[in-house]
């Protein structure tokens, strides 16, 4: 008999994190117990390779990057962006399981989402892949349907839930029937986030940041890093890809729990903070110490309160994840 | 259609969400009279507020001492006093103005969200000292023994909610209780 130790491994994790009294704790009882994510990532992407049929040129010409990047990878770089690993899993040939395995643990994003075109496309093609060519496949339908649609040409659809979505999705058997089923569909892929959207304008204006949750102002007000104000005005035009360090760091500099960022991570159809991971083991750690603790002045209104204590936290630990966070994170006054 | 369904002290209220973009919920003062007006003392003048954004209904408690539990937890402060704007789901349940106590009583108040599309008006059946009973709507059956205040019986043609001496019925949900010898 297997026994899967996962969900009481995390949440021993999750309780061993709390009782932490300080960062140094974190360090030497947490960290010992997590791998890094470049590791883990440098391991998967080996046995991955190994696995299917290709050289390392093979499948780096297939995924459409540089044999040197391929390297890059095996001893531990992360692809930058959610569209290679979709292209690194399609490429792989993987089950629709195990490419959101990939998605979610080795690149932080979330799952295949079927309300999302690309991601549409790409669940037909694992499902539908006897002959194992599903990014060849992918390809070709993206192709198809970037030249014949227009997104946002057609009048919106009533809003089908996700599960019926999905369930309609899966009974479609022929590349004809998809590009009907997306040509019926195409104003409901532009709907993929609007729950999240919705709930960061609402928190913004239930805490009065700027006119009617003016997310943009804020982010001038206290004067954001660059990518964050450019995904803060993208949330304004409805029109931002989540990624989850964004969101995680969205949470920081809006001064959001634990419970919240959760939430936030869960509308963007990904999982909550995991207790696992050596960089949200940290971020869980601040949260639930400054929570516990009370370190914020409730008096005081500070909106840089909980970044300026990351920032502080993060900075006396030196690791890779963290350096890369930190750079997220504005330059805030150092005092604490 | 997105509905608040309110009981207090025995009386059901159904009141339907989409009619405006904001409801402000408490039991009123002389200058402030709330959308949605509660009696219960237990309750705030100022509660909190049901807020439509984007076409996404949410609920934010103003946290004053008469607490709000919203799917059996307490509605807290987020990190350095902000508010926690919760967004609705259908089936989501509160207890306005309970303390610490989430318990269901003639001095608290009972709420449901539902987004369910059920014609008809509700009805009330008298379930004093019944322990056992039996929910239809013509397509599915459900028994349940004891529930506890505030079950929500949800079926394809109706929906029921239990509370105690009395349970509510809407569509086509009916309820049999067996005669007692």
């Amino acid at each position: 008999m297997t026994v899967d130790h996962t969900p009481l491994e995390t949440l021993y994790l999750r309780e061993e994190i709390a009782r932490c009294e300080d960062v140094n704790e974190l360090k030497e009882r947490i960290f010992p117990l997590l791998r890094s994510q470049q590791e883990q990532w440098s391991l998967y992407i080996q046995q991955l390779i190994a696995d299917s049929k290709f050289t390392k040129s093979g499948f780096a010409q297939l995924c459409g990057v540089s044999r040197v990047t391929i390297d890059k990878w095996c001893k531990g770089a992360i692809p930058k962006n959610r569209e290679t690993f979709l292209r690194i899993g399609m490429a792989a040939n993987l089950t629709v399981e195990k490419m959101n395995l990939l998605l979610r643990r080795y690149g932080q994003y979330p799952g295949l989402y079927s309300k999302s075109l690309e991601d549409c496309i790409c669940l037909f093609v694992l499902g539908h892949n006897e002959k194992k060519d599903a990014l060849q496949q992918f390809r070709y339908i993206h192709g198809r349907i970037s030249e014949k649609l227009i997104p946002g040409s057609s009048p919106p659809c009533d809003n089908v839930s996700t599960v019926k979505f999905d369930r309609l999705l899966s009974g479609i058997d022929s590349r004809d029937l998809l590009e009907e089923f997306i040509a019926d569909n195409i104003s409901m892929f532009s709907y993929s986030y609007h729950k999240f959207y919705a709930y960061v304008k609402m928190f913004l204006s239930a805490n009065n940041y700027g006119l009617a949750g003016n997310v943009f102002e804020l982010a001038e007000t206290q004067g954001w890093s660059s990518s964050l104000r450019q995904c803060v005005s993208a949330i304004r035009q409805k029109k931002w890809y989540p990624t989850r360090n964004k969101i995680i760091s969205l949470g920081l500099h809006l001064c959001m729990d634990h419970e919240q960022i959760n939430e936030m991570l869960e509308l963007a159809h990904m999982e909550p903070l995991c207790a696992k991971n050596l960089f949200e083991s940290v971020i869980i750690f601040i949260l639930e110490d400054a929570e516990i603790n009370n370190l914020l002045d409730m008096e005081a209104e500070d909106p840089d309160a909980l970044c300026r204590y990351a920032k502080k936290v993060m900075g006396e630990l030196e690791l890779p994840e963290i350096d890369s966070f930190l750079s997220e994170i504005s330059e805030i006054d150092d005092v604490w | 259609m997105n509905q608040l369904i309110v009981i207090e002290n025995g009386q059901l209220d159904a009141i339907c969400l989409d009619d405006r973009t904001s409801w402000e919920i408490g039991r009123g003062s002389r200058e402030f009279r709330p959308d949605i007006r509660l009696h219960s003392p237990t309750v705030s003048r100022k509660h909190g507020k049901f807020q439509n954004m984007d076409g996404c209904w949410f609920y934010t408690d103003y946290n004053v001492k008469n607490t709000t539990v919203y799917n059996n937890r307490h509605i807290r402060k987020g990190l350095g006093g902000k508010s926690k704007p919760v967004m609705l789901r259908d089936g989501d349940v509160f207890v306005f103005g309970c303390g610490e106590t989430p318990e269901i009583n003639e001095k608290t108040i009972w709420a449901l969200y539902s987004s369910r599309n059920c014609e008809g008006a509700w009805r009330a059946a008298d379930t004093r000292g019944v322990h056992h009973l039996t929910f239809s709507d013509g397509k599915q059956t459900m028994q349940l023994e004891c529930p506890p205040k505030g079950t929500v019986i949800t079926q394809p043609a109706g929906m029921g909610i239990y509370m105690g001496d009395i349970t509510y019925l809407l569509g086509q949900t009916a309820l049999s209780i067996p005669v007692q010898e």
